[in-house]
């Protein structure tokens, strides 16, 4: 582990705790995604867990903007759903929520965490709402007559053994672009294809409230979500027979140290010059970086040069530079930074209650936002 | 009947995050006009090809995320360009662009400027950073924004360095085009139901926050990276004995399945490195426990099972479907070469006749493929 990030305009946010940093400290198994659960009886989850009892209680929110005002939103849960398909249904109705939905909220939801409960299971009603229903989210509770998106692992034609969303990550190939090659390959943070999934779920729902009289159902299985994310990788095994693979320290674009923390180092064709001279290395100036196909194959190389220059410059020095020479690299933010950044406090993309900060629904419609409140 | 039939969307979105959005709504129904400028093409139509023989090929990529839109060839910077796009506006539904911010005012079609053609428009501006706000000029691609938005410092191995998703995948982008869609949509429904026009400012940095929005409940905390979930007993990736990698989650509930293997992460990391990776991910599977030997892309492809999300269409070409099924297939047909339909859509949508196209195309407003199509 590096050593602790300083905030990002001169130190203004100041160390980051480690709450847990004795027992990071203890085991090490560089194989694993997890070097903390070397050692342990199978209870890695529980550590984690055991963070999420210190966040807050439930939220109510509502939403300012009442887009869907007069939509009654059922999210139908049930002990037979797992626990990704029980939140991709409620990040679907939290979006609802914070478009102005009557987001009911039927059996109960299962999370991850706590936090994650707190996060997606705000502004919402418990229970059956009286009169007809616009539209029902389910997994495998039972229909009712009404419009519905239903969610599960699967494809329904496709039968097999029980699933994980992080095995479906495994099925899909997704899990195969992350990470080093010679470690383990690794997963998205929090839950992200059954957020995908969510995304999805809003999507076609939003279709079918717009049009009563299409289609009155839709399927979605976070398994057909994950190889729909993947596309390229497919699209290029097709066109090259071989489909990119993770690379860790051998990839295009990475994550580079600097003197106060990360840099992602990104670029396409025409930021090479100017990353050049940020750089300011004649290592770089070799005719064989000239193309591009070379430096793909030599990432290695170059991220080890950029990286001797990094480390002796801040984000800050860094982005200056970046932004004049429209390089798009990107500081790495605490989600401390990301609330507290001013990008984020101009546009209000963080609301903050109960000393919670929570994100807006990423979107300003007229110039306002669909500002959730409590 | 699929939701969006009478929807009619000018695309002026390129590369991923703007094109797929519009790609979506073509598989929703809607007849999407994909607009490129004499000047300035999607570059997503550049490929490099590794093999001489594709030089003239269509990029792959592009391919994908385009079909089943037409194509229109017109030069916005030109003011009879602009003009023709406003009257196209007047007869649509939606626009939508992710050019850099302050373009489409540049052009004389901003916002304010389309309200008077078309009161009921929909113009939705998918942006890295969002219309406003210091960094809103800044450039940035998907990886770009993990990193801004705090998913980069969830991402990587426990006690390393943070990582991103990298130019392969660029999560960012692809789940932008999901919800910027769904988004659409909802602004459709209110404009349908009586509401004025909407500008809708789609900032893909805070879509990545919000898809870890409970990341930031406890923003101080050491960042849970690597593959845990706070949900499982122990969720990771194994080394098998054949050297390929097996996804493991173990839930709480689950621990005494394991009991012929053992109860610690050394027993299940040494009782998988000594079997081949399938039969160990089958044996787990039997024992209920959730298990999948990770798949590169070519496998994925080699065994084609998915529902809606790729499609293989006659070539052997694949494109990307969609991420939820209605029971019909995604909008079928190849993607549209530059200006192809140029000549059919100034009629049937804009009106023009073809003296104005002819004259049109001659004065470079529009390219049209055939010169001699306008003139019949």
């Amino acid at each position: 582990m590096r050593g602790v990030p300083i905030g990002y305009r001169g130190g203004r946010f100041g160390a980051v705790r480690f709450p847990f940093a004795n027992v990071k400290d203890t085991v090490t198994n560089p194989r694993l995604s997890n070097a903390r659960h070397r050692g342990y009886l199978l209870d890695a989850g529980r550590i984690l867990a055991e963070r999420d009892k210190r966040v807050h209680p439930k939220i109510v929110k509502q939403s300012a903007m009442k887009i869907f005002g007069d939509k009654k939103i059922l999210e139908q849960h049930s002990d037979g759903d797992t626990t990704a398909v029980s939140e991709a249904i409620s990040f679907c109705g939290r979006i609802f929520a914070d478009l102005g939905a009557a987001v009911h909220v039927d059996g109960t939801p299962r999370y991850r965490s706590r936090s994650a409960r707190t996060f997606l299971g705000s502004g919402k009603i418990e229970g059956v709402p009286s009169g007809a229903v616009s539209l029902s989210l389910r997994g495998t509770a039972d229909p009712l007559p009404a419009p519905e998106v239903r969610l599960s692992m699967l494809p329904r034609e496709r039968g097999g053994s029980r699933s994980s969303e992080f095995t479906l990550m495994a099925v899909s190939g997704l899990l195969d672009i992350v990470g080093d090659p010679a470690r383990a390959p690794l997963s998205l943070p929090a839950g992200q294809l059954a957020r995908a999934a969510g995304l999805a779920a809003f999507t076609a729902a939003a279709a079918q409230l717009f049009n009563p009289d299409g289609p009155a159902h839709a399927e979605i299985s976070l398994l057909d979500v994950g190889i729909w994310l993947n596309w390229k990788s497919l699209v290029l095994a097709r066109e090259n027979g071989v489909a990119p693979s993770r690379l860790g320290p051998g990839a295009e674009w990475q994550v580079i140290a600097c003197r106060d923390g990360w840099i992602g180092l990104v670029y396409r064709e025409n930021d090479w010059v100017a990353l050049k001279e940020l750089v300011g290395d004649a290592r770089l100036d070799v005719p064989l970086y000239d193309l591009r196909a070379n430096r793909k194959a030599h990432s290695a190389e170059i991220a080890a040069i950029v990286g001797e220059r990094f480390a002796a410059m801040s984000r800050e020095e860094i982005m200056d530079f970046a932004s004049k020479r429209r390089i798009p690299l990107g500081p790495v933010l605490t989600t401390t930074e990301v609330i507290e950044d001013e990008q984020s406090i101009v546009r209000g993309a963080f609301v903050t209650h109960d000393g919670i900060a929570t994100p807006r629904l990423p979107v300003l419609w007229n110039g306002r936002p669909l500002e959730t409140t409590p | 009947m699929k939701p969006l039939d009478d929807i009619t969307v000018l695309d002026l979105g390129i590369i991923t995050a703007g094109a797929a959005t519009s790609a979506i709504l073509a598989d929703l129904g809607a007849d999407v006009i994909k607009i490129e400028s004499p000047t300035y093409r999607d570059p997503f139509r550049i490929w490099v090809s590794l093999k001489p023989e594709d030089q003239d090929k269509l990029s792959p990529h592009f391919g994908a995320t385009n079909r089943g839109k037409r194509a229109l060839a017109l030069n916005l910077k030109e003011p009879d360009g602009q003009a023709v796009f406003h009257r196209l506006v007047s007869r649509s539904d939606v626009v939508v662009e992710n050019f850099r911010r302050g373009v489409l005012d540049k052009l004389g079609i901003g916002f304010q400027q389309l309200l008077r053609s078309n009161p009921g428009i929909v113009l939705a501006s998918i942006s890295s950073q969002g219309e406003t706000g210091p960094n809103a000029m800044q450039v940035s691609y998907g990886s770009t924004l993990e990193c801004m938005a705090g998913m980069a410092w969830l991402l990587g191995y426990d006690a390393d360095a943070p990582a991103v998703s990298g130019v392969d995948l660029n999560y960012p982008d692809q789940v932008a085009a999901i919800f910027s869609a769904g988004m659409i949509v909802s602004a459709l429904s209110s404009v349908r139901d009586g509401g004025p026009g909407v500008h809708l400012d789609l900032s893909q940095r805070e879509l990545t926050s919000y898809l870890i929005g409970d990341s930031f409940a406890e923003p101080e905390g050491k960042p849970a990276r690597g593959n845990g979930d706070a949900a499982a007993a122990l969720q990771d990736c194994f080394l098998a004995a054949d050297g390929r990698w097996v996804a493991v989650t173990v839930a709480h509930g689950d621990v005494p399945k394991l009991e012929g293997i053992g109860t610690t992460t050394d027993d299940l990391e040494a009782w998988i490195g000594t079997h081949p990776a399938a039969g160990a991910a089958e044996a787990l599977g039997t024992a209920g426990i959730p298990a999948a030997v990770t798949r590169t892309g070519t496998e994925v492809l080699a065994e084609a099972r998915w529902s809606s999300a790729m499609r293989e269409v006659s070539g052997g070409a694949i494109l990307k479907g969609t991420p939820f099924n209605f029971g019909h297939p995604a909008r079928s047909g190849d993607a549209p070469r530059f200006g192809e339909h140029t000549v059919e859509i100034l009629e049937r949508l804009g009106g023009y006749g073809r003296e104005e196209i002819r004259d049109l195309a001659a004065r470079g407003v529009v390219v049209v493929e055939e010169p001699a199509e306008a003139a019949e």
